[in-house]
């Protein structure tokens, strides 16, 4: 007989819905922020427009007059940088994780895993460490506050990522695969392009995102690299509360802007995520 | 549709040796087998032969050309893998399709059609066309991975256990159709399988690979008459060949205190082999017999193999069932055919000459 009283079911739910209220109040508190007046945001929590505010359209104004201009030059840098960053270190990146996955590499005591390890410790300082090194050497070579010098900086920061992400992808792809492919008359260029990115195609997606998401999110690089000129998205939010208060209701209308572009990343993504592609392939 | 030569083919992993001063030569359409029990080096030779495995040493030849260093692509051979290795992103046409549209073919549409066609419908896969590989079951993905071998023509086909995994029916009608359409191709094949009925069954020539050596190479019919060795009688023949040691300079083989005469050897001696098809058996006590116990039966269809326990010796004995039923523990009595009789010296090695 089975029991009411299902204590595993019940704890899945109430972790569950713990999870779900960190996940979901942000953005949820967020949106309404967005459509308050400054009386309403300064005066108390108020959670629910109709009951206990009046939802105003005072943000929004200013988005889509005054402010225009900046949000939309740091939208579309953001997009410029996150997206072009992300493309380069995800081809790098294929390229680098098909090499550390298929051949041998022997640098001085270094062999492949050493090197694997070797550039994802790239990613294990924080950024903040190697920021003002980069501002040096920026700054020599004119690269500060220039679209080139981020997408470049994005790219360095992202290639241990992807390679990481990837090289995994490519050792799980059958050698014997690629095999067929020069048995069947291809050269290395084609059983690449035609077999092996395709079958990897999970993992370049799954690295593109999670490239696009951190240079998108990213905020000391931006702070210290750029001053107008090349401003990211997050600067200007940030720039929002600037002299006496933050605007909260100003930030929260840019910040639901700021959602929109990696949301449609992911829709469009998704379907290359087929976790089964190689399924069927081999014995 | 060459002839292939290879010379001294030598294969190292480290420190292990998986070919060994391997030699073979074989002419234009021929169908080879390479018989051998697993880890006898089977795959990595015709890995070798593609260039998907780089030589140790050694060289192979296509029609008397040396052609060690052309690259897998330019070497035009086809090959069906063990593991199938099929694009498990295209569809059974696309893979089908994929070795006859590769650069420099320049097949005409209308026949790679044709030729998809012919094969898939020689494999009986051509419902299955427009599936995807995960979508087969494995005898079925076994039968697109050989028919992406076939379906286009190549100097050497290499034919990796390629039905090792259909069921007993198609295995069988596979094996007479994969023969018929070898001659008609006049494919030169290379064709792996640890079964000797397979390999009797659809070889021209069958080599018998044995720690990365080719220990005999022959016609099915010398390999079963005449086998090179032990090692090759007992892989040739199922059940298979009672291999019974000889004391030096006997004239009779002595088992459970009834001894039998036997014919005149040579003084090198050293085994002798008997096929089980070769011992008779029978109920009661027999005349120039020796008596043994039922250790296990087999019936198979029209035959039965039946385990005999000798003296010290297990012997296999294959017969009709219709020469009588035995049950285990059953004392039995076995009489060799001395005229078929098989002998080695004490290395193993066949002696030549007639002993009967």
């Amino acid at each position: 007989m089975q029991s009411k009283f299902n204590l595993p079911k019940i704890t899945r739910w109430v972790l569950l819905a713990v999870w779900g209220l960190f996940a979901i109040f942000p953005v949820y508190w967020m949106i309404i922020t967005a459509f308050k007046k400054q009386r309403d945001i300064f005066q108390g929590p108020f959670l629910f427009p109709f009951l206990d505010f009046t939802p105003a359209t005072q943000s929004w104004e200013r988005v889509f007059g005054q402010d225009r201009d900046d949000i939309l030059k740091g939208l579309g840098n953001s997009l410029l940088f996150s997206s072009v960053s992300a493309l380069i270190a995800v081809v790098l990146g294929a390229f680098a994780a098909y090499g550390l996955a298929r051949y041998t590499y022997k640098y001085g005591p270094y062999r492949n895993n050493d090197l694997s390890f070797l550039i994802v410790s790239q990613r294990i300082m924080p950024p903040i460490v190697a920021v003002i090194a980069l501002f040096t050497m920026f700054r020599t070579v004119g690269l500060i506050d220039s679209p080139f010098g981020m997408i470049l900086a994005y790219t360095w920061f992202n290639l241990p990522l992807t390679v990481f992400i990837l090289t995994d992808f490519m050792k799980r792809i059958p050698l014997d695969i690629e095999h067929a492919a020069a048995i069947d008359g291809y050269k290395k260029f084609a059983q690449i392009w035609k077999v092996v990115l395709p079958l990897a195609m999970p993992g370049l997606a799954a690295a593109y995102l999670l490239s696009f998401f951190f240079s998108w999110n990213d905020f000391i690089l931006a702070l210290m690299l750029t001053f107008q000129k090349s401003s990211t998205l997050p600067i200007v939010i940030t720039n929002m509360s600037a002299q006496m208060e933050p605007r909260w209701w100003l930030i929260s209308a840019v910040g639901i802007l700021a959602i929109i572009p990696p949301m449609l990343a992911v829709i469009v993504l998704d379907r290359f995520m087929e976790r089964q592609v190689l399924h069927g392939g081999t014995r | 549709m060459s002839s292939v030569k290879l010379e001294a083919l030598t294969k190292k992993y480290g420190d292990n040796l998986a070919i060994s001063n391997l030699n073979l030569e074989c002419q234009q359409g021929e169908f080879i087998v390479l018989l051998g029990r697993p880890g006898a080096g089977k795959s990595t030779t015709l890995k070798l032969i593609a260039n998907i495995e780089e030589l140790s040493s050694g060289n192979i030849y296509f029609n008397d050309q040396l052609i060690n260093n052309i690259p897998t692509e330019n070497r035009n051979v086809a090959m069906a893998f063990e593991s199938y290795a099929l694009y498990p992103h295209w569809t059974v046409r696309k893979n089908l399709e994929f070795p006859l549209k590769a650069p420099g073919r320049n097949i005409p549409a209308a026949e790679q059609e044709a030729r998809i066609r012919r094969v898939a419908e020689l494999l009986e896969i051509a419902h299955l066309l427009d599936r995807k590989p995960s979508q087969l079951s494995g005898g079925q993905r076994q039968r697109v991975s050989l028919g992406r071998a076939l379906v286009r023509p190549a100097s050497v086909t290499l034919l990796d256990e390629p039905i090792a995994h259909l069921d007993a029916r198609l295995r069988h009608s596979l094996r007479g159709e994969l023969k018929q359409y070898q001659r008609e191709q006049n494919a030169t094949t290379f064709y792996t399988t640890p079964d000797y009925v397979e390999a009797t069954a659809i070889a021209d020539k069958i080599a018998v690979l044995i720690d990365g050596q080719v220990r005999q190479f022959a016609t099915p019919e010398v390999v079963y008459d005449e086998p090179a060795d032990i090692e090759v009688a007992t892989i040739v023949g199922d059940p298979k060949m009672n291999i019974l040691p000889l004391a030096p300079g006997a004239t009779r083989l002595e088992i459970n205190e009834a001894w039998l005469q036997l014919p005149p050897l040579p003084p090198e001696a050293g085994y002798i082999g008997i096929r089980p098809v070769n011992i008779q058996i029978f109920e009661n006590a027999h005349p120039y017999a020796i008596r043994g116990t039922v250790y296990v039966t087999e019936p198979m269809g029209y035959e039965q193999v039946i385990r005999v326990e000798a003296g010290e010796q297990l012997l296999n004995i294959k017969t009709l069932l219709t020469t009588g039923t035995f049950s285990i523990g059953q004392t039995v009595w076995l009489q060799p055919d001395w005229t078929t009789i098989h002998v080695f010296d004490r290395s193993g090695q066949r002696l030549k000459g007639g002993f009967h």
